[in-house]
């Protein structure tokens, strides 16, 4: 009779050495894109909005490409001989860097071609698409620091992981932006995304001031006709 | 994993589908489903079938009464898009259709498109569907562009394609493609083939002769056409 093995979960399974705080720190840092596919769902089923779904279909895209340059490439990753579970047979190229280069480059895309118009009041607010970008920039960069410190990739499986996302990350805003975004206004006023609520914001320049304005003239002219209980 | 997911979107479709034909067989005006009956958006998407000669003379007769001519101001339908489906050997039912259109608003944007006959009259039923596939193919970009609210069809063969394929995207809910059969006059006795394929899934089945009325779901509703 066999003994039975148990095995963890792969996906949210990082390894690290024991005592060393920059591993640790850096094995958050990989968790990152299994975290983000998962913070998509509850935004795109809050917001219901079309370039964020596209934006999320784009990702299952880069992580099917990967799936299948793995096998077609079939480069075993670098040994780890102090570790006991095996992540997935094949190296090259290095899923995690693929998302960091995928997110990277189409968030960069989405704040400096799409995003044009900043209204917020306080002064600094013109540098807030400038900070964020960055911020995105490093932390794709430390995601993939990250996979050669812990030694799951080596560098050039790395490299080309990132530069595949980056180049996959173009290739889809660039069918967001000329073929699949004109259609938008046309897919929100289907039946299908009336029953659920699925609208496009892809004419609104600034999207969280709209909001705000529109919600606080409704709660204004709401708050008139309301009778406080006494 | 990928098993799972197309066996949930094969469920999900099929019983989208019964739910459509649940929609279409009791759609009894009077006593209204339990919910809210669906609204258009106020100007309506027409898609209109033109057949051979005599059936578009119909079609144009009753657009007529739908339609407002430039003097009138009675109020009905408004149409945002009146998109007319013809044959590509029909001539004389484009230009029928263009002399109409001249006689009418001009706010609404009218489109002619062709498509390969589906049927010649009196062609054998078997080669009439390789044919009918045929024209199916060329009728879907235009019907996606067209995206009707309304799909008015008056009898041809041809028009079998065009309904199939509105009442595919009706069932994906990518348009709200109610489609209204009015039978020929000339149809005294017996139901065409047309009018016996969209008994089906058509949401009205008019027809002009009483006699017909006791065929199943078959309206009458009076001699409309002159």
């Amino acid at each position: 009779m066999e003994k039975e093995i148990w095995v963890p979960v792969t996906f949210t399974h990082i390894e690290y050495p024991k005592g060393d705080t920059l591993g640790m720190i850096l094995a958050w840092f990989s968790l990152l894109p299994s975290f983000t596919v998962i913070s998509f769902i509850p935004v795109i089923v809050l917001r219901r909005d079309l370039t964020t779904i596209f934006f999320f279909m784009g990702m299952f895209v880069n992580e099917g490409v990967n799936q299948v340059l793995k096998r077609v490439i079939a480069e075993p990753r670098p040994s780890r001989t102090a570790s006991t579970v095996q992540w997935s047979q094949y190296g090259m190229p290095s899923a995690h860097s693929q998302f960091a280069g995928y997110f990277a480059m189409f968030v960069v895309l989405l704040f400096y071609v799409r995003i044009s118009v900043v209204t917020f009041i306080i002064p600094l607010a013109k540098i807030w698409k400038h900070v964020l970008a960055a911020v995105t920039v490093l932390v794709s960069l430390a995601i993939c620091y990250s996979r050669h410190y812990l030694k799951y990739h080596t560098e050039k499986q790395i490299c080309a992981g990132f530069l595949v996302g980056l180049a996959i990350g173009a290739v889809w805003f660039i069918i967001l932006e000329k073929f699949a975004g004109p259609y938008f206004p046309i897919i929100a006023s289907m039946p299908i995304c009336e029953m659920l609520l699925i609208k496009d914001y892809s004419l609104i320049p600034n999207t969280l001031w709209c909001e705000y304005h529109c919600i606080k003239t409704e709660m204004r002219s709401r708050a008139k006709k309301y009778i406080r209980p006494e | 994993m990928i098993c799972v997911v197309c066996a949930i979107s094969f469920l999900v479709l099929f019983a989208r589908l019964l739910y459509v034909l649940f929609q279409v067989h009791y759609n009894d005006t009077s006593t209204p489903l339990h919910r809210v009956p669906p609204t258009f958006p106020k100007p309506v998407r027409l898609l209109a079938v033109a057949g051979s000669g005599g059936h578009t003379a119909e079609l144009l007769q009753l657009l007529a009464a739908a339609t407002a001519a430039p003097s009138s101001k009675s109020s009905c339908l408004s149409f945002s898009t009146r998109h007319y489906i013809v044959a590509k050997t029909d001539s004389m039912s484009q230009d029928k259709i263009e002399q109409f259109e001249t006689t009418r608003n001009t706010e609404t944007s009218v489109v002619i498109s062709k498509i390969p006959r589906a049927r010649e009259v009196g062609q054998s039923y078997l080669t009439s569907i390789l044919t009918t596939v045929y024209s199916q193919l060329f009728c879907i970009p235009h019907v996606l562009r067209a995206r009707p609210d309304i799909l008015l069809v008056n009898g041809p063969g041809t028009c079998i394609p065009v309904c199939v394929f509105v009442f595919l995207l009706r069932v994906l809910g990518l348009c709200r493609g109610k489609i209204v059969y009015v039978e020929s006059i000339c149809r005294v006795n017996t139901l065409s083939l047309s009018a016996k394929i969209l008994v089906f899934f058509a949401d009205h089945v008019l027809v002009q002769w009483p006699q017909l009325a006791s065929s199943y779901r078959c309206k009458y509703i009076g001699r409309l056409v002159s």
